[in-house]
């Protein structure tokens, strides 16, 4: 190198061109690639190719013509076969439909608003994001009997509304119970949309193309790219008078930022929160409701990983359990929602003790929509899209079932077994060390009935008329609710996945804040209790259960007093509100959680529609459930619900934009409730030898084949009548901001 | 001849760049070597220097709970692994190859106060089966180097047992092979091997998925693996076999340990033959009496005797092994083809015994879950119904008739004292 060329080398180094030069480059570098990077998420999202589908279907259709119909084809009065009455699908009319799909719950996703959803454009282009074709490709579903309606003018897929913030009246997005607990299963372009049943969306990913962080992305472009921006808030404040329209956008602008801010703090904490991908149709419900209430709510060390990624159970029966979650760990409808609602945050106060337990839960409503879903009907097998039974081998399923099956999943008539059950012995039982293995034994070395089941009076199949003419007498639960006893089988028994139970028994929370904060508002004069030292001894060391039972019941308790059904103490129902309190709380039971080493069967009627299957929907289809465990599928693709009816699962073949389910990680295990030879226990439940009692075989093919027939058309039996109407008299939705007494 | 010198020029060119390659391969193959050397080194010097218990014991429920899930993916496995070397009944996942099973007598003698509890309780004789085997699954011919088992299943035993009542028979049994120390130090390492046996390549264990990382390899397992295989002895009565792992002995912990009275010899034997072993035994047990002495180590915790770690050997200098029984084998045919089946179907299990013989560690407790769930799937399978014997004559009919047994009227030669 000569010293001419040295030294124009250093020369250049000193001139302020060469910088700038290199920095504007370097920034356009980087403009290009996040351009790119945005074009791409606009354009060519990686999720699951969009089946087109010519036909929707409702299930159950009544002998009866007994609702009105919402949007009669020929309304002529007079013309005999006018369509203004039509007959209700799984037991439910469009009213009932409507208060689902659409009543809020109170979630709050960093104050996105309802209007702005509907206004955003995808991050590149003039587009709008949110398009039936995107959100159908992400397992969202849309109402099939009307396209817009008053409760939905936005078209947005079911479960998605709004509800209006109590304090500033902004018309907040809220994400409620019918997203993730509705389904619709696709076959050969027909779809079938099942209410109640488990939802197929990933609402809580983080990837960039799912809906809710590509929602916050458009919004992060439109914040800073002015030409967006004003085509925003043209879009939102489409009704605002043009003098006040210049003060509205800034608003509008700050509140934007607000979001973004708020959004990119929770992807801050949460992103290496979930190292097993959850994918379409999972969450780990109750790591994300523990991160959710005792992390962003109160404290950043009360972060843990989740990594037990569940399925959205199907509801059209849960309103009937005592025990409620996969793991039957609470005992309450009303605590357990309230919980839910902040998981899915719903934003409440739990460290200042200026308006301590402030919160946004709108418990009116998901009163409504629980007695809704009394009267909701599991969706039975519609043979005109999936072919005929063949009721000769249902019978012989049904047999199989009444001696495999039943014996776990009931249903267990809770008139005849109330009180007969030791909970103290079942508790024991769990916690049991010794008695782990293939055969789990009481202290005498009995074969232990897995919980006491010795004291379960036999169970009628079918037919059983339990309710019929003596209605049991519990106060009010008996009236609504908890007419199934729900049986814990121990985790070393049924052998499914582990994690969810570990990660609820075995975390624990500091909650130490909560308690400084209630000692602040009691020396203010607040009547607020103390948390219970039996149950939390060490706030800071608070487990799962009793922290989550003590939080959501003081926010219980709160709207029961602002609503004046409390006496002076706070925490006790007037007398003449008893009725009342008991009747929003769901079952009458007391809201007592349990955390033992066991996962609850549950009822199967319907389930052919619920797949994937186990708690953690690592197995794709009834028949691969009935076969040993290495026999399933070690990988699958999910993603979209196409059926398949041979299986009773899901069409799990590998396709564009799927994501792939791996059984290997850690909550994905899909061994357990598997049909084998051998010992029973430790996973295997198998068909139990006649001759040799605690040994197990696995089915013949035409056995499995029985059972798959007899699943088809499975009933729990006759399904106890509400005999009342949806407690939704008092809803306030969506015309106001109050939270009103319900009836 | 311009075309002769540049292609004589282009094949030195070639020549020069295949020494260059093959230069560097040396170079790293001589890397790998040293690396072996030295990862070697270090591990075996790792398992003589560190606490050997100090990072297994955990009784935290979550490692408890861990430990569980474990076991459950190691029966899973194991089941798979039942599956893929079936032939075509399915076989045992370890130890399949039988040399034969052979009716014994436990003859318990009196000795000191300290080994009087449970078996051992008071001097008596028992009627006991043994099963001679080895190791490997699928099975190795005998002429190749192998781990060979012996397992004695003590019959008609007083106490309390250690089993629920609808598994437990009346039964002691004694699982050793010929070696004092195991491979496998904890439930993951073997949860790993497991998963890999039952994939059918098991050597990726010891070296990891593509061989070349050395983080992944375990060469002190490797060691102590292959070190357990050893050459097939005279015959299977003429070795010594350790139970690897400890077990309470009343109070105290042990290991015991099985060794051949002499070394018996059976020349006439072709040490060619796949089934030398089966043979040689057939050979001497028509000729002669032959027995074992059974002997216990006790624990002595203040020495370096580890529980949970089965890959550390209890130092015979500090305890030695004390005869307290002595297993007499009778002259006898055992080749038979009932007996041969009656043995196939046994199960033997460190479970099937009383309490005061309990054993230790985690790795015997998955032992418990592991060979009840293979014995039951292994025994369902193959459409057995096999309960635990409590004689010879509940085991094979044909030892009913007292007068078919061949009543040993001479004693074997004492060769207790060693």
């Amino acid at each position: 190198m000569t010293a001419k060329s040295k030294s124009k080398r250093r020369s250049r180094l000193r001139s302020w061109r060469f910088w700038l030069g290199s920095l504007v480059t370097l920034f356009l570098v980087l403009c290009l690639g996040v351009y790119i990077a945005l074009w791409r998420i606009s354009n060519y999202p990686d999720i699951p190719a969009y089946t087109p589908i010519t036909h929707y279907q409702f299930l159950n259709p009544s002998d009866d013509l007994r609702c009105e119909n919402p949007s009669p084809q020929n309304p002529d009065p007079d013309d005999p076969n006018n369509d203004l009455m039509i007959p209700a699908y799984q037991g439910w009319c469009n009213t009932e439909r409507q208060h689902y799909y659409r009543l809020p719950q109170g979630t709050n996703f960093f104050g996105l608003q309802y209007d702005w959803i509907t206004a955003l454009e995808k991050p590149v282009g003039k587009k709008p994001l949110i398009t039936r074709e995107y959100m159908q490709q992400l397992g969202y579903i849309y109402d099939p009997s009307s396209k817009v309606n008053p409760n939905n003018p936005g078209d947005l897929p079911i479960g998605l509304t709004w509800h209006y913030d109590r304090d500033s009246g902004a018309k907040i997005l809220d994400v409620s119970c019918a997203a993730c607990h509705s389904s619709q299963l696709t076959y050969q372009g027909t779809a079938l949309v099942i209410d109640g049943g488990a939802g197929g969306h990933a609402l809580p990913s983080l990837d960039p193309t799912q809906f809710m962080t590509n929602s916050v992305l458009s919004l992060t472009v439109t914040y800073f790219n002015p030409f967006k921006f004003n085509r925003f808030a043209r879009k939102v404040l489409k009704d605002t008078p043009e003098a006040d329209y210049a003060m509205a956008k800034a608003q509008l602008r700050d509140a934007t930022w607000s979001t973004i801010k708020q959004a990119l703090v929770y992807g801050r904490h949460n992103y290496f929160l979930y190292p097993t991908p959850e994918g379409y149709g999972r969450t780990d419900g109750l790591g994300r409701i523990a991160n959710t209430v005792f992390g962003d709510y109160i404290s950043d060390k009360n972060y843990r990983t989740a990594d037990a990624p569940v399925n959205y159970p199907h509801v059209w029966d849960i309103w009937a359990f005592d025990w409620v979650q996969w793991m039957g760990s609470v005992r309450q409808a009303m605590a357990r929602n309230v919980n839910e609602a902040m998981g899915t945050r719903a934003p409440a106060n739990f460290v200042h003790a200026d308006g301590l337990y402030d919160n946004s839960v709108m418990m009116s409503e998901m009163h409504c929509i629980e007695t809704t879903l009394q009267h909701l009907e599991p969706p039975s097998w519609p043979e005109d899209v999936f072919g005929p039974i063949d009721n000769e081998l249902a019978g012989q399923g049904k047999q199989i079932f009444g001696e495999v099956c039943a014996k776990c999943h009931g249903p267990f008539n809770r008139e005849a077994v109330d009180g007969k059950i030791d909970y103290q012995q079942t508790a024991a039982n769990h916690q049991c060390q010794t008695c782990h293995g293939p055969l789990m034994t009481d202290a005498d070395g009995q074969l232990l009935d897995l919980i006491n089941r010795k004291k379960h009076p036999q169970v009628q199949l079918a037919g059983g008329t339990w309710l019929g003419a003596t209605k049991p007498k519990y106060e009010l639960q008996s009236a609504r609710g908890g007419y199934w006893e729900m049986i814990h089988i121990p985790l070393d028994y049924i052998g499914t996945d582990p994690t969810s139970a570990e990660n609820m028994i075995n975390n624990t929370y500091d909650l130490s804040s909560v308690v400084a904060a209630i000692e602040q508002a009691r020396a203010n004069g607040a009547k607020l209790r103390m948390p219970d030292p039996d149950k939390i001894p060490d706030p800071s060391q608070t487990a799962f259960g009793p922290g989550l039972q003590f939080l959501g019941g003081e926010v219980r308790y709160k709207q029961y007093r602002e609503w004046g059904l409390m006496d002076e103490s706070g925490y006790t129902a007037k007398p003449e509100t008893a009725d009342l309190v008991a009747d929003l709380d769901g079952f009458g039971e007391h809201d007592n959680p349990v955390a033992w080493r066991a996962y609850r069967p549950r009822p199967l009627e319907g389930v052919w529609a619920t797949a994937p299957f186990l708690h953690n929907g690592s197995v794709p289809s009834i028949y691969q459930l009935l076969l040993p465990a290495d026999q399933r599928d070690s990988q699958f693709y999910l993603g979209r619900k196409e059926y398949n009816p041979q299986t009773l699962g899901l069409d799990v073949r590998p396709f564009k934009g799927a994501f792939k389910f791996d059984t290997q990680l850690v909550g994905n295990s899909n061994f357990g409730h598997e049909f084998n030879d051998g010992l029973c226990g430790d996973g295997v439940i198998g068909y139990e030898l006649k001759d040799r009692p605690g040994y197990c075989r696995q089915f013949t093919e035409r056995e499995r084949q029985a059972l798959l027939e007899y699943l088809k058309i499975h009933s729990d039996g006759e399904r106890p009548d509400p005999s009342s109407t949806p407690h939704c008299a008092n809803i306030s939705w969506p015309q106001s901001n109050q939270n009103e007494v319900p009836e | 001849m311009k075309l002769l010198k540049r292609l004589r020029h282009g094949f030195a060119r070639l020549l020069r760049l295949a020494w260059k390659a093959a230069k560097w391969l040396m170079y790293i193959t001589g890397f790998y070597a040293l690396l072996f050397l030295g990862v070697f080194a270090w591990q075996m010097a790792a398992g003589a220097l560190r606490d050997p218990d100090a990072d297994l014991v955990d009784n935290s429920p979550a490692a408890k709970a861990q430990r569980q899930t474990n076991n459950a993916a190691i029966i899973e496995s194991v089941r798979q692994m039942v599956d893929r070397y079936r032939t075509p009944e399915y076989q045992r996942d370890a130890h399949s190859k039988a040399h034969g099973c052979v009716r014994a007598r436990f003859e318990v003698f009196e000795s000191q106060a300290t080994y009087n509890h449970g078996l051992f309780d008071q001097p008596g004789h028992y009627e006991a089966w043994i099963r001679f085997s080895n190791g490997t699954v699928p099975a190795f011919p005998d002429t190749e180097s192998d781990a060979r088992g012996m397992a004695i299943k003590v019959m008609n035993v007083d106490g309390e047992q250690l089993l629920p009542p609808m598994l437990a028979g009346r039964t002691q049994d004694f699982l050793m092979i010929n070696s004092p120390s195991f491979f496998i130090r904890s439930i993951e390492d073997y949860r790993e091997l497991e998963r890999l046996t039952a994939q059918g390549r098991p050597f990726t264990y010891f070296f990891g998925e593509y061989y070349l990382n050395p983080f992944d390899w375990r060469l002190r397992e490797l060691y102590l693996g292959l070190s357990t295989r050893k050459p097939a002895p005279n015959t299977p009565l003429s070795t010594q076999y350790y139970s690897m792992s400890a077990y309470k002995l009343g109070p105290h912990e042990i290991k015991y340990s099985a060794k051949a009275c002499e070394n018996y010899a059976v020349p006439t034997v072709n040490r060619d033959d796949p089934n030398l072993l089966r043979n040689s035994m057939v050979h001497l047990l028509r000729e002669r009496d032959t027995c074992f002495q059974f002997m216990v180590q006790l624990r002595d915790a203040d020495s370096r005797m580890p529980i949970q770690d089965t890959t550390v050997r209890w130092s015979e200098d500090v305890s030695p092994f004390v005869p307290i029984a002595r297993v007499h084998i009778p002259k006898q045919i055992f080749d038979t083809p009932q007996q041969n089946a009656m043995c196939e179907a046994m199960s033997f299990n460190p479970w099937h015994g009383v309490k005061q013989h309990e054993p230790l560690g985690y790795i015997n407790q998955l032992r418990r879950d592991l060979y009840l769930h293979t014995a039951a799937y292994r025994q369902v399978r193959n459409g057995i119904t096999m309960n635990e014997p409590t004689s010879w004559c509940d085991s094979l009919t044909e030892y009913c008739d007292s007068e078919s047994l061949p009543h040993q009227t001479t004693e074997p030669n004492d060769t207790d004292a060693r």
